[in-house]
């Protein structure tokens, strides 16, 4: 775009008129200067400014702009954004730099307010999700810092989960990290029990009523003891999950036995009479 | 701007108070219409609306004082008038070559139309020898009221730029007073 009505002597001209420029456009131009017939044209160009709008008029402008703010600052609560001004970036404003401390500041303690809140929100969508989840990593990271409850009955309830969902193998690797880490003597139960959830796998959807059964009564006893299994007899009774109940080997000198119920011949669960933990000998019931 | 306590009203009109945004609408709108007007805009307060529109939805992510408030709500209309200007002439652009009237023509029609809307008439055929951007910057500076420096970021030149437009452009106008005088 060209610039028309360039003076030809235009370095002098800028030398001198800088200053009674800014003059004639603060409107303080002294009447004897160059450009005092330019001043009523600005005056008149000025007098547009103080035109009062029509009041419907504003009133819309003022309604819209209302509503259209409100909007803007409840999605902001929903969403929590951590916003930083494009003006102050750009530098509008008088006492820039005390501007940009106050956003730092301001980014500062909305992202942690963003992480706090989004942590309290996630801790409860998260504490409720079993394994499998897209969550339950994350209830098990939140647990390991001490977010969520992570008890051993919220283990055990995982697993019920996952049986009540027929996911039995999962269902049985589960319950093998829950034994797990109880103590040397654990380990084998947890084997046990991985082993378990191998033959699930393989069987598919083929499990038995009688599994179901087994697993139901497994998980029953790990509701009970859940801080305090007997490794020895859960890795007895996981062997025997799924497997096919053998046959008492029939003795020439005995009468064959009659079939028994589904289950027969398997080893008794723990939590049964005989199989579950002896309770701690307190002082008044020493022998 | 004259807005009192300007904080607290930006804080209110920010979490969408009606109060806060009719004083800022009443201070803002006439030097907003103003401009627009000035600079041949042919529906101002249409126009205006779409930059109230635009300052609410975007005034959360404002900070800054009353003066940069001002320069703040001029950027947003100067480029929605510059978008308004480039979709008319868009527009334009696409008219099958078999009508008449020429795309320039119409715009400044348009602008003409205006233009005469001005108070004075005179005043606005003496704008009309003006480059746009001498026109912005005379616009700026005398109706919008903004300073050279909040000028500048406005219409996004450098202060020296802003500087020589000022000049060709006041240049111009008593070059124009002048002719005006003797033809007379």
């Amino acid at each position: 775009m060209s610039d028309s009505g360039d003076y030809p002597s235009e370095m002098s001209f800028k030398r001198n008129t800088d200053a009674d420029i800014e003059r004639l456009f603060d409107g303080r131009l002294d009447e004897s200067s160059d450009f005092a017939s330019v001043s009523d044209v600005f005056e008149t160009l000025r007098a547009e400014a103080t035109i009062a709008p029509d009041e419907n008029v504003l009133a819309g402008f003022v309604r819209s702009a209302s509503m259209t703010s409100s909007a803007a600052a409840r999605e902001r609560a929903i969403a929590a954004p951590v916003a930083v001004s494009t003006a102050a970036r750009r530098g509008f404003g008088s006492g820039l730099a005390l501007s940009a401390f106050r956003r730092r500041m301001a980014t500062a303690v909305a992202a942690a307010a963003l992480f706090v809140g989004s942590m309290s929100g996630m801790a409860v969508a998260a504490d409720s999700a079993k394994p499998g989840d897209a969550l339950y990593g994350i209830d098990r990271a939140l647990e390991s810092v001490g977010i969520g409850n992570g008890r051993a009955a919220e283990r055990v309830a995982e697993v019920q989960a996952l049986v009540d969902a027929g996911d039995l193998p999962r269902g049985l690797l589960h319950a093998a990290e829950i034994v797990k880490p109880q103590g040397p003597d654990h380990s084998a139960a947890s084997t046990a029990l991985s082993e378990a959830a191998e033959r699930m796998s393989t069987i598919g959807s083929e499990q038995s009523t009688d599994t179901h059964e087994q697993v139901a009564e497994l998980l029953s006893y790990l509701a009970s003891n859940a801080r305090s299994v007997d490794g020895r007899q859960v890795a007895q009774f996981a062997r025997e999950i799924g497997r096919p109940a053998e046959p008492p080997t029939a003795s020439p000198a005995q009468p064959k036995p009659e079939p028994g119920p589904p289950g027969h011949g398997r080893a008794e669960p723990p939590g049964r009479p005989g199989f579950a933990p002896q309770p701690p000998v307190s002082p008044g019931n020493r022998p | 701007m004259t807005v009192a306590n300007f904080d607290e009203v930006l804080a209110a009109a920010q979490e969408g108070a009606e109060w806060a945004w009719d004083i800022l609408v009443r201070d803002v709108a006439p030097r907003l219409i103003g401009f627009f007007r000035t600079r041949g805009v042919a529906d101002p307060e249409g126009l205006a609306g779409d930059v109230f529109v635009d300052l609410a939805k975007n005034i959360t992510e404002f900070e800054g004082d009353e003066s940069g408030f001002g320069s703040w709500v001029f950027v947003i209309a100067y480029r929605r008038m510059s978008d308004q200007w480039r979709r008319q002439r868009r527009r334009l652009d696409e008219i099958p070559s078999g009508l008449s009237a020429e795309p320039n023509q119409l715009v400044a029609s348009a602008e003409d139309v205006a233009m005469e809307s001005l108070g004075n008439v005179e005043a606005a055929r003496m704008l009309e020898t003006l480059t746009d951007d001498q026109r912005d910057v005379i616009a700026l500076r005398i109706v919008a009221g903004l300073t050279l420096e909040e000028t500048s970021r406005v219409v996004g030149k450098p202060i020296s730029a802003v500087k020589a437009l000022q000049r060709r452009g006041v240049a111009a106008l008593r070059r124009e007073i002048e002719r005006q005088g003797v033809s007379q």
